[in-house]
């Protein structure tokens, strides 16, 4: 067991290098010169020339990608080209308004999409499973930036219930003023996962009410609310945490175009300024700190399902 | 973040997906009895058909040019003769003469949202073409060879998938440049294929264990004919319904990126690009940004309605999944 | 700002480097009006109500960060305000609105400079009371100075080849050498000796890339000096945290008149729309952004708003050039056929109403220029026809290129369909506006045809003809002249109206110039832009000065008591 933890460890790892080296392959060994691109199509030789030697970028490749990992090993993920800023710190700061967006969104998302997929699930076929597979349908297929769009046009603009936009501090604004200007996008942001929650609430509950113990249940006379409360959601639950886990640590990389609508500096519009912009060791930051949090999770998805499910073989 | 940046979950994607042998005319049936998934593919049918015929559809229909800049014209609206854009740069709303109204450059809205679906169709189709070969050149190698070729790989798909799928298409695109139409449809191939590479690995490791397979080595069958007759059939199911959904995840991970300014450049319409264009006005011409958003919103609930009437068709029992 | 307003600041210094001896009557106007220095001009603490007082705070936002807070590395337009408020140089302009405030004043310097050997040293006493703000507070030196010029060198700054002139230059251009002889410094006496005379390199001074720098903090931060600031100037940065704010307060070192505010917050990240949304609510004081076009256009029908609206001209004009030395631009029917194809109000109607058309070089606000309305198209067919003569029966295909800042791709895609009806094919070729301007004053990149916009950097018709449209003008290297018009007549008369000194005289001279350039169809006049700030009622002192966008320093509150009627006034819809 120690054995398998410690490969599946290892294995983690190497995804990260891989992560990084996919990163920094992208943005080093399609175009020739990173400095040229971060001059622009139009740059002169000397601008190019003095940016090379400015940002060190002579030195081999291979030997730039190796001492970038050595580093950030240890913890230095270096400066940012534009800002001169450390990319620790510039994530350290945008990290908590993420977190904000993220940690509001999730419960507005459950808290509307397991109630409509218990209800659905329990009424199949009924009018209102009808109307919440619609619901949750335009909520998988909707284009997120274009949703928050026309809620701001309605619920902004047209009736001056929200800000335009915009992050508050809650140490300058408060709590009122932090949720006030969230408000939108935690709902933008739920509807789009809400949908699939929704979708799988259902249908994990529709399979689990069909397995043989909650029919014992049920024929054991046990009223209806307990079979949904005790058997049913509590099994069906399972694999809906499980997804949980993969969203959120996805959301902690970022949501690159709910934050740019809504104008929250969080970690996704540090990712997409820095990529405009070839900010390399901010775009490794950003991008390596994405991918820490889906690894992660992925290791602690395949570590509670080995332990929950003897069926799983450990492969040694 | 859309939902085509939606993880498909290890724990779901893993699972393998189950096997799938009965016959089409059964799989046909059931997806005729499908109302929801019928619907959808009527629209779409009748949306790539408004696609391909938007060159004659546009002028001889509507009676308008999706690439005409109004800026000085006038057209009359209840008998008063009214700017299409205004001198403050405003143009027209919904009025008779452009049933979507008018977007800042003073072209129809409608005609641009029907020449959009040119591109955002095309260009999805193409894209999920790339991303089905990818996968399934690296699914079966994966599947069948197993050994270091397997592990190298997957360990490949693994990293991909571990960054942000939109992260990873906005690098692509501003590092390719250009924003043709051929550089999107490459991106969407190359951030979308890893999916289906372990739908296929799974798929293939469980298949390659089954009697068929066995016996058919048995009787001394190479790898190419494993390949072909017996494996390749089992995939149908499986790659099908992967490209429906795939085709919903395109097209909004294409609009996505268009309205992040690295898709398809104007003025080529799509409908992503469209929506940047008129974003900056949206709170004083809504109807720039709506009605493209609603077309892809429309397009993306019938490719999923009718992703998900195929993959109950082919796998009946099978339960809700999520798929990028 | 549009497209090309983030190189004006390029574009400033460079002609300031060519254009010598226009500005050479300018010039000794202004040094010999070396006034004693002022003492400030306004007494601390309340004064007239409504008028200036010192103290409080005004916040402002914007969208993107300061590119640099380091005076070597800072280049981006919007940023000026805020490293103009940090860092002070020897010399600095005087504060007054309109064309009074093109004259230079000794700043950090005690006085105006010490011009000796024919124009050729530089001779400079630093203040006394010169120091550096926190954590140094010391006494700036001489050798501050040296240190910041010959780092410019080191640190590839955008601004080094301004400075290319100073003995030792050309070899510190080249990598070669580190150190300018050029630069002595001796205590408090600065020594620049430069190679040949020029009379604007004092402007070039005046820069904020020479702002003395503290040897021992960059040392300690070479990676980090924008997070690591010493101010010399009337602001220094208590706080910086990059997408969330920069903090700036009184620098109580600067020995120059001092800041109207205590405090002063650019809040970052803050989008123009939800900026002007703040202003109206009363939440922010101003923005460093240009009003959003949806939201001009409701701002300008609001009575108590438009009077909040700062409309100035910046006096930029914008326009196609075309290539007189190749075909088919030297011929003068086919640039004929380019100016007629154009509709110019079709073009107001991008910018939102925040232009006028443009029939003449001249931006209207220019003193002296005179209204002539050239080419008011569109008249496709007359263009058809010009082409014809010329030789181009079926039209012509060519490409056009042109920046991607908003609304660079609309206005554009317009002017394409317009030139498509005259039968001039254009491919577009869009670039980012910064690099794009590089390469299109690169002559040998022979750009035959584009968009250009030029903004004046002191109210003087010269500064457009001589620098744009004179044909012995025409350089290598950032050539402004992008149309590569060498007209012997033109040029003769610009030559002469340099020399003119009866002010009616050589009005009239320009404004034959401006008659005989259009006649020639020197380059297709699109508008001459206007630009639109949005600030607070309560907060005063936003003119626009003639080479700052905004001066921070002489920003200040109305009013200080907390009831300001400032809240109530926004709150109608619109």
């Amino acid at each position: 067991m120690t054995a398998w933890l410690v490969r599946r460890l290892l294995w983690s790892m190497l995804v990260l290098v891989i992560v990084s080296g996919v990163t920094f392959t992208i943005f080093f060994a399609i175009p020739a010169n990173p400095a040229e691109l971060i001059a622009g199509k139009y740059a002169s030789k000397q601008t190019i020339a003095s940016i090379e030697k400015r940002l060190g970028l002579d030195q081999p490749k291979p030997v730039q990608f190796v001492r970038f990992l050595g580093r950030a090993a240890i913890g230095d993920w270096g400066f940012s080209y534009t800002s001169q800023q450390q990319v620790r710190e510039a994530i350290g700061q945008a990290f908590p308004k993420t977190l904000s967006l993220t940690f509001g969104a999730v419960v507005v998302w459950l808290l509307l999409g397991i109630p409509i997929g218990v209800i659905s699930a329990l009424k199949p076929r009924s009018l209102w499973d009808r109307l919440a597979m619609i619901f949750a349908l335009i909520g998988i297929s909707a284009p997120a930036y274009w949703l928050g769009l026309v809620f701001l046009k309605v619920f902004s603009d047209m009736l001056g219930w929200f800000p335009l936009g915009d992050y508050a501090e809650i140490a300058q604004g408060g709590w009122g003023a932090w949720a006030h200007h969230l408000a939108l996008p935690w709902v933008t942001l739920a509807l789009l996962y809400a949908g699939w929650y929704a979708r799988m609430t259902r249908a994990e509950v529709m399979h689990v009410s069909s397995m043989d113990y909650v029919r014992t249940a049920r024929a054991k006379g046990l009223s209806p609310s307990t079979v949904v409360w005790k058997h049913v959601l509590r099994n069906a639950l399972l694999p809906i945490v499980t997804m949980l886990g993969m969203d959120v640590a996805y959301l902690f990389g970022g949501a690159v175009l709910t934050e740019t609508v809504f104008g929250i500096p969080g970690i996704g519009g540090l990712a997409w300024r820095a990529i405009r912009q070839r900010d390399l060791p901010m775009v490794m930051g950003t991008v390596l700190f994405a991918a820490i949090f889906i690894v992660v999770a992925n290791l602690l998805v395949d570590i509670v399902y080995t332990f929950l499910d003897p069926r799983i073989k450990v492969e040694a | 973040m859309s939902a085509t940046a939606l993880d498909p979950g290890s724990a779901a994607a893993e699972q393998v997906v189950a096997p799938f042998r009965s016959p089409w005319r059964d799989t046909l049936r059931r997806f005729g009895q499908d109302r929801w998934a019928l619907a959808g593919l009527v629209f779409l049918l009748a949306l790539h058909l408004l696609a391909l015929g938007a060159p004659w559809f546009v002028p001889h229909v509507l009676g308008q040019d999706a690439f005409r800049q109004h800026m000085m014209d006038k057209i009359t609206v209840a008998g008063r003769p009214v700017d299409v854009v205004s001198e403050d740069g405003l143009p027209i709303g919904p009025s008779p003469g452009f049933p979507l109204g008018a977007d800042l450059s003073g072209r129809d809205v409608l005609s641009r949202v029907i020449y959009g679906a040119r591109v955002s169709l095309l260009v999805s189709l193409l894209g999920t073409a790339l991303a089905l070969a990818l996968g399934l050149v690296v699914g079966l190698i994966s599947g069948f060879y197993r050994g270091i070729a397997d592990t190298i790989l997957s360990r490949f798909v693994d990293a991909m998938m571990a960054i942000p799928i939109l992260l990873l298409a906005i690098a692509l695109a501003s590092v390719l440049r250009g924003g043709s139409v051929w550089i999107v449809i490459l991106i969407l191939g190359l951030v979308n294929w890893t999916y289906l590479a372990r739908i296929i690995r799974a798929e293939v490791l469980s298949l390659r264990e089954r009697d068929f397979v066995e016996a058919a080595r048995a009787v001394g069958a190479g790898d190419a004919a494993i390949l072909f007759r017996h494996l390749m059939p089992n995939l149908v199911g499986p790659v099908i319904v992967f490209a429906t959904l795939s085709m919903a995840g395109n097209i909004l991970l294409e609009s996505a990126l268009s309205f992040l300014g690295v898709g398809i450049q104007p003025p080529v319409p799509s409908w992503g690009n469209m929506i940047q264009e008129g974003m900056s006005f949206y709170n004083v011409a809504w109807w720039i940004t709506l009605f493209p958003g609603l077309a892809i919103l429309l397009t993306v609930v019938s490719f999923n309605l009718v992703g998900d009437g195929l993959r109950d068709a082919i796998e009946p029992g099978s339960r809700d999944r999520r798929m990028s | 700002m549009k497209g090309a307003g983030c190189t004006s600041r390029l574009r400033v210094a460079i002609r300031r480097g060519r254009a010598a001896c226009l500005s050479c009557a300018l010039l000794a106007a202004t040094l010999s009006c070396a006034a004693p220095r002022a003492t400030p001009p306004y007494p601390p603490g309340p004064t007239s109500p409504g008028g200036p007082t010192r103290g409080g705070k005004a916040i402002f936002v914007r969208e993107e960060d300061p590119d640099y807070l380091d005076p070597a590395l800072s280049y981006g337009t919007y940023t000026g305000p805020l490293s103009e408020a940090i860092f002070h140089t020897l010399l600095d302009y005087t504060d007054a609105p309109g064309i009074a405030g093109y004259k230079l004043i000794p700043d950090l310097a005690e006085s105006l400079p010490d011009v000796r050997e024919g124009g050729t040293l530089y001779c400079f006493k630093v203040r006394k009371d010169a120091r550096f703000g926190s954590p140094l507070h010391r006494h700036i030196t001489a050798a501050d100075f040296k240190y910041a010029i010959e780092r410019l060198f080191k640190v590839s700054s955008p601004g080094v080849t301004f400075y290319g002139n100073i003995v030792g230059g050309e070899r510190a251009l080249a990598g070669q050498d580190s150190v300018l002889p050029g630069v002595i410094a001796r205590g408090d006496s600065l020594y620049i000796r430069i190679r040949k005379p020029d009379p604007v390199f004092v402007h070039i001074l005046s820069m904020t890339f020479t702002s003395p720098m503290a040897r021992e903090i960059v040392d300690k931060y070479p990676n980090a000096t924008s997070q690591h600031t010493v101010a010399t100037g009337p602001f220094e940065v208590a706080e910086f945290v990059p997408r969330r704010h920069v903090l700036l307060v009184r620098n109580r070192d600067y020995c120059g008149v001092p800041a109207f505010l205590d405090t002063f917050e650019m809040r970052l990240g803050v989008t123009a729309l939800n900026g002007v949304a703040m202003i109206r609510k009363g939440l922010v004081d101003g923005g460093i952004f240009e009003v959003p076009a949806s939201e001009y256009v409701r701002l300008r029908k609001d009575p108590f708003w438009k009077q909040q609206l700062g409309v100035a001209d910046p006096l930029l004009t914008e326009y196609l050039y075309m290539n007189c030395q190749r075909p088919p631009f030297d011929d003068v029917r086919v640039r004929q056929a380019v100016c007629w194809a154009l509709d110019r109000r079709a073009l107001v109607k991008v910018y939102s109403g925040k232009a006028v058309p443009a029939g003449e070089l001249l931006p209207p606000g220019m003193p002296g220029a005179v209204k002539l309305g050239r080419y008011d198209g569109p008249d496709p067919a007359r263009s058809r026809e010009l082409l014809r003569q010329a030789g181009y029966p079926n039209g012509l295909d060519i490409k056009l290129y042109g920046w991607t800042t908003e609304p660079g791709p609309r206005e554009l895609s317009i002017i394409q369909k317009q030139l498509e009806e005259a039968g001039i094919r254009v491919k577009l070729d869009l670039g980012e506006a910064g690099p794009y301007s590089v390469v299109a004053s690169d002559t040998s990149r022979h750009l035959e045809f584009g968009i250009y916009s030029w903004s004046a950097d002191y109210p003087n018709p010269s500064n457009f003809f001589d620098v744009l449209l004179n044909g012995k003008r025409i350089t290598a290297r950032h050539n402004n002249n992008l149309s590569r018009f060498d007209d012997p007549a033109v040029n003769a008369l610009i030559e002469r109206a340099l020399v003119t000194l009866d002010d009616s005289q050589r009005t009239a001279i320009w404004q034959e110039v401006d008659r005989k350039v259009m006649d020639k169809a020197a380059v297709a006049m699109t508008i001459h832009y206007l630009d639109s700030r949005l600030y607070a009622p309560r907060l005063g002192g936003w003119y626009r000065h003639i080479t700052r966008i905004l001066k921070l320093d002489k920003l200040y509150i109305k009013s200080l008591s907390p009831a300001a009627p400032v809240a109530a006034a926004g709150k109608e819809r619109s």
